[in-house]
């Protein structure tokens, strides 16, 4: 994307927005040079002035009301003026903004407003044709007005960028040094909203959200809680949260904005939960493109893209889950993956604030989607351009440290037990005390993993225990939260157990596979290491170790 | 990120100068760039970046990169 030269013509000294615009942290790059200082007019109504020599793709228009309407200045003095003039004064205005427009593609026209450091007569403030804020209105309407058949020119809402800031906008000693009206704050605010509008002239705008399901729509792991459990709705101030974000997704939707999902989850379980569930917001139907599996979500991502033929910088990929935002961000750069708040409460307000989904005019839906499907390129993506899952996987760092069951590990252990339906061998249930005495007898060893990568700690979140008789093995549970699946952690699980039975001179072990309507994850992890004979016989060879896991035995027995 | 590295990163993206001509002897005269203007931007970016309030006479004074370690460390501790 080239620079874009712009030339901004302001009554009060703007200088030190020029180094925000021309920010390279952000798209797009903006030089801009500021005209002599406080001729606005001036330079509007003279075709021959020097600034207009060189060619700017955007002319920004920034002035302050008491400057540039002497009528307005009458009323900040409570001194008495004419309604009437002032309103001509604003059309006189509008008309040289109009006029000089024709010399670049774009115009930006800063709207008028009264900084929050000039507080106005309160019981005055709306008074009409007096306070202060009614005339401002009015003058700022009939900008709006004069603009309104001129799509190149948009009216920039000041007052927003005042009260978003939530900082200080007025910096007194940069106005007693500089006669510089705005803090440095309120200038890389400006900056910023500046370049979203460009943006979306640029077409640069996102088309598609592909969002997560667990704790990304709604408040739980469906596949574990079950439809009954999740936290959606209901008088849960996190369930509400969820309703507020599939709401704004919702309207993001009626805007002509795709949605997709990418979830790991088994398919009919969380169809079943968005067709079903009461509360939810988001049905099938207003997802144009789904793949709810236990694949790779960058290999899922691609296909979806290829499916919806447009293009990776149009994408935003939201999933709660920092791991797999990592993966997508190093498979797919162009995708725009933003951190999602780790409080479910601030969810609803994170995608409200999203900049990236700025247009130029509302559209009819259906329009808005033929225009997307035949204007993006053709071009095919495919994981093979994208870095492999091998090298995501290596950077995660994962650390995998075995711990024999004790009694501090005992709650978390049978929790993990009673809990886990997905990826779990056999689906026993127990209480503490059952659990504890079956562990305690000679023949029984119990292991649970504590998982950690670059990310954090995901603490304790899985568990294998095996019994030992007649010099054979047998596998009596192995369960994994599916917040840790996907990475070949279950691999490396697997292997340190069965290296330990081996040191224990066995060499047949079994892992009976006990199907319930949920546990197809593990069959699907577990099915082709089973010897052919079968019999639930695992082929010790058929297990291999991933070499990008460190795994640390932390105590031996 | 230490103090002085992070007036020197300031430092060179806002008068647009290698990080290593940054240095605690560098003065005003050493960066063409360092106008009033500028001036005015190096002491939002300090205030901005380290929290502090400089005063309006401390403003005028500083000319050197040492004195504005220097204004830190009075700010950092009153």
């Amino acid at each position: 994307m080239p620079d874009i030269k712009a030339l901004i013509l302001a009554d009060t000294i703007v200088d030190p927005i020029l180094r925000f615009l021309s920010d390279r942290s952000t798209t797009p790059f903006i030089e801009a040079k500021t005209g002599p200082y406080n001729q606005v007019q001036q330079i509007l109504m003279d075709p021959h002035h020097s600034v207009w020599k060189e060619e700017n793709e955007l002319l920004i228009v920034w002035t302050t009301p008491e400057r540039s309407i002497p009528s307005f200045e009458k009323v900040l003095g409570y001194e008495e003026f004419e309604i009437n003039s002032l309103m001509d004064e604003v059309d006189y205005f509008a008309r040289n903004i109009i006029e000089s427009s024709q010399r670049s593609k774009l115009t930006f026209v800063v709207s008028w407003s009264m900084p929050p450091h000039y507080r106005e007569i309160q019981t005055l403030a709306y008074k009409h044709n007096v306070g202060h804020t009614n005339i401002l209105m009015q003058m700022n309407l009939r900008l709006a007005q004069h603009f309104s058949n001129y799509n190149h020119i948009v009216l920039l809402d000041s007052n927003y960028w005042y009260i978003s800031l939530q900082k200080k906008s007025f910096d007194h000693k940069m106005f007693a040094l500089g006669k510089i009206n705005y803090s440095r704050d309120y200038f890389e605010k400006a900056a910023y909203e500046m370049k979203s509008v460009i943006r979306a002239f640029q077409g640069q705008t996102k088309k598609v959200i592909i969002c997560d399901l667990d704790n990304t729509l709604w408040g739980g792991i469906i596949g574990d809680d079950g439809i009954d459990n999740i936290n959606l709705g209901g008088i849960n101030p996190i369930g509400e949260s969820f309703i507020q974000f599939q709401k704004e997704l919702k309207k993001l939707r009626e805007r002509g904005i795709l949605l997709a999902i990418s979830s790991k989850n088994d398919e009919s379980i969380a169809k079943d939960m968005i067709e079903n569930h009461p509360e939810m917001i988001l049905r099938m139907f207003d997802f144009s493109s789904y793949r709810i599996n236990w694949k790779d979500k960058a290999e899922n991502i691609a296909e979806m893209v290829n499916e919806l033929n447009i293009g990776l910088q149009s994408v935003v990929f939201l999933d709660d889950n920092p791991t797999e935002r990592e993966r997508v961000k190093q498979a797919f750069p162009e995708i725009y993956t933003p951190d999602l708040p780790e409080d479910y409460t601030a969810y609803p307000t994170f995608i409200r604030m999203l900049d990236c989904f700025e247009t130029i005019e509302i559209t009819r839906e259906d329009r808005v989607r033929t225009e997307m499907y035949q204007k993006e390129s053709e071009r095919k993506i495919s994981l093979s351009n994208a870095s492999s899952i091998d090298d995501w996987l290596k950077s995660l760092d994962i650390i995998v440290k075995v711990l024999p069951l004790e009694k501090n590990l005992l709650t978390r252990a049978v929790q993990l037990l009673n809990k886990t339906n997905q990826f779990n061998m056999a689906t026993n249930r127990y209480t503490e005390d059952e659990y504890w005495n079956w562990s305690s007898f000679d023949q029984n060893q119990v292991y649970v993993f504590q998982v950690q990568d670059k990310f954090g700690d995901s603490g304790i979140t899985a568990l294998i225990s095996f019994s030992v008789s007649n010099n054979q093995a047998e596998i009596v549970d192995f369960v994994m939260s599916c917040r840790v699946m996907g990475k070949k952690i279950e691999e490396a699980l697997l292997f340190n157990v069965l290296s330990k039975i081996k040191k224990m001179n066995i060499d047949s072990v079994r892992a009976r596979y006990q199907k319930t309507d949920k546990n197809q994850p593990f069959f699907d992890f577990i099915k082709d290491k089973y010897t052919d004979s079968s019999d639930y016989l695992l082929d010790m060879n058929k297990v291999p170790s991933p070499d990008f896991i460190n795994v640390i035995n932390e105590v031996q027995n | 990120m230490d103090d002085f590295t992070k007036v020197q990163n300031m430092v060179a993206t806002l008068f647009e100068a290698p990080l290593e001509s940054v240095t605690l002897q560098s003065s005003k005269d050493d960066f063409v760039l360092w106008d009033s203007l500028n001036h005015l931007n190096l002491i939002m970016e300090i205030e901005s970046e380290f929290n502090v309030s400089i005063g309006i006479e401390e403003i005028a004074e500083i000319r050197t990169i040492q004195g504005i370690m220097d204004l830190l460390k009075r700010h950092r501790n009153k």
